[in-house]
């Protein structure tokens, strides 16, 4: 890549800011060039974010329905998946599926829901009542 | 160490901070430099590791790999630190800071607050340096953004105590002492030669070349899965490991390549500059290959042939370099 090569697509989600990429200088030397953005990497990233909020949407529909405990709904707005709550948890995965479920969720022991609050950083409140995703 | 931090603008994070870090203690060194002799060129493929249900892709060697080379390579004393809770961890930050010291900090993604939404993900370590404070926060001088930063007191303690893989433990680091005298020659050759052999000779299927050919094959298979949108995050997922932020574009490729035409000048060989070359070539071929990838992301049509076919150009000319290095004997 010549550094007149590197891609200024002006990516939106980096609010103005440029990242460096390692190009091809004028006595064919590499050295770090900015760039504000390349699309291929842009469409990716922002895949995997609606991936995310899509997830929570379904979640969500189903924690209204009374398919799902609110649990869900935070996993993914917070950009997690059951194995990466499973890791910040210290919880089996198969008890977190367990706590996806309504009737389990409402069982929970006030230690439970505490650490679930720490690692989403919200209240008890919060945790039973998401607001609607947008 | 009292002396005026002047940030620079880094492709990758913990490079950029070994070479930070290095440099405000008197052995000024390159990123390129930094990640070349702290042995951080790999490819890893891994599908039992899963990311958030994708199979781990790396291009770099795992966290804290390249610090801990460099300090053995270039015998330098490093102090690392973990804590047990974030109060002491935060006082014994300010008392170090304070005393004129710049600070390593092993930190999660998601909690840094002047990151963009859109590109906090729970990735537990990312590097940056702390350089100072004010009354509400951390001076912060993180590589990959192109100006110094800050973070309030209670953000950065999230960042440092952030839960799971990975997971900092506060771990902070610096450079206590440097030899006298640096073999540097010494140091390059015997990361060049280390990072060639791991290409070309692992045992391991899943790394190097063969991880290389494993990914490929994943790749030819995906056309098998029943739900089409698993194939269009996969190849997404690969794009991001390879050209998001901190990789310094083509899979750290061209940074290598830049470590190369580094190392020709210090050696006096004319021949790693035809390396570097060759290098920088490898680095276009994996972005030819991430834009195949994202036009199938898209929802265009498009034959998984063809882009594996891609995936071998990275394979067969990555192999032609490091055979190349190797037959320079260095």
């Amino acid at each position: 890549m010549k550094r007149d090569e590197a891609p200024q697509d002006n990516i939106a989600m980096y609010h103005g800011g440029r990242k460096a990429l390692y190009a091809v200088a004028d006595e064919g030397k590499f050295e770090i060039t900015q760039s504000s953005g390349w699309s291929v990497e842009e469409m990716a990233t922002l895949q995997a974010v609606d991936e995310f909020e899509r997830l929570e949407r379904e979640a969500y529909r189903e924690f209204s329905e009374g398919k799902n405990s609110p649990l869900g709904v935070w996993m993914y707005r917070r950009r997690m998946s059951i194995a990466t709550l499973s890791q910040c948890s210290d919880f089996w995965q198969w008890s977190i599926k367990r706590h996806l479920k309504p009737d389990v969720f409402k069982r929970l022991s006030p230690k439970k829901i505490a650490l679930y609050c720490d690692i989403f950083d919200i209240t008890a409140a919060e945790l039973f009542n998401p607001k609607e995703p947008k | 160490m009292s002396k005026a931090f002047v940030h620079s603008h880094a492709a990758h994070c913990e490079s950029g901070v070994v070479s930070s870090l290095l440099t405000h203690a008197g052995y000024p060194i390159s990123e390129a430099m930094a990640f070349g002799i702290g042995n951080g060129l790999t490819f890893a493929y891994l599908p039992i590791v899963k990311i958030d249900g994708m199979p781990l892709v790396a291009y770099r060697m795992p966290p804290k790999s390249i610090l801990k080379t460099v300090e053995k390579r270039l015998g330098l004393e490093v102090k690392i630190k973990k804590y047990s809770n974030p109060q002491s961890a935060r006082e014994d930050l300010i008392k170090m800071v304070d005393a004129g010291k710049f600070v390593g900090l092993q930190t999660s993604v998601f909690y840094l607050p002047y990151f963009p939404p859109e590109m906090r993900f729970h990735f537990n370590a990312h590097n940056l340096v702390v350089y100072g404070k004010n009354d509400t926060g951390f001076l912060i001088s993180d590589p990959v953004f192109e100006h110094p930063v800050e973070a309030e007191f209670n953000a950065l303690d999230k960042a440092r105590f952030a839960r799971g893989v990975f997971a900092p433990k506060g771990a902070c680091y610096t450079i206590e002492k440097i030899p006298e005298r640096i073999d540097l020659a010494k140091a390059i050759k015997k990361a060049i030669n280390r990072t060639c052999n791991m290409m070309l000779y692992t045992p391991f299927p899943w790394v190097g070349l063969r991880g290389i050919g494993m990914m490929k094959r994943a790749i030819l298979k995906l056309p098998t899965y029943p739900h089409k949108r698993y194939a269009s995050l996969y190849l997404g997922h690969i794009i991001r490991m390879q050209e998001e932020i901190g990789t310094g574009g083509g899979g750290f490729r061209l940074m290598y390549a830049a470590f190369l035409s580094e190392c020709a000048e210090v050696l006096g060989r004319e021949e790693l500059k035809t390396a570097s070359s060759m290098m920088g070539e490898v680095g276009d071929k994996w972005r030819v290959f991430a834009l195949s990838c994202s036009k199938a992301c898209k929802g265009n049509e498009y034959s998984v042939e063809e882009i594996a076919q891609k995936l071998q150009e990275c394979r067969d000319s990555e192999e032609r370099v490091y055979r190349f290095l190797k037959g320079l004997k260095l």
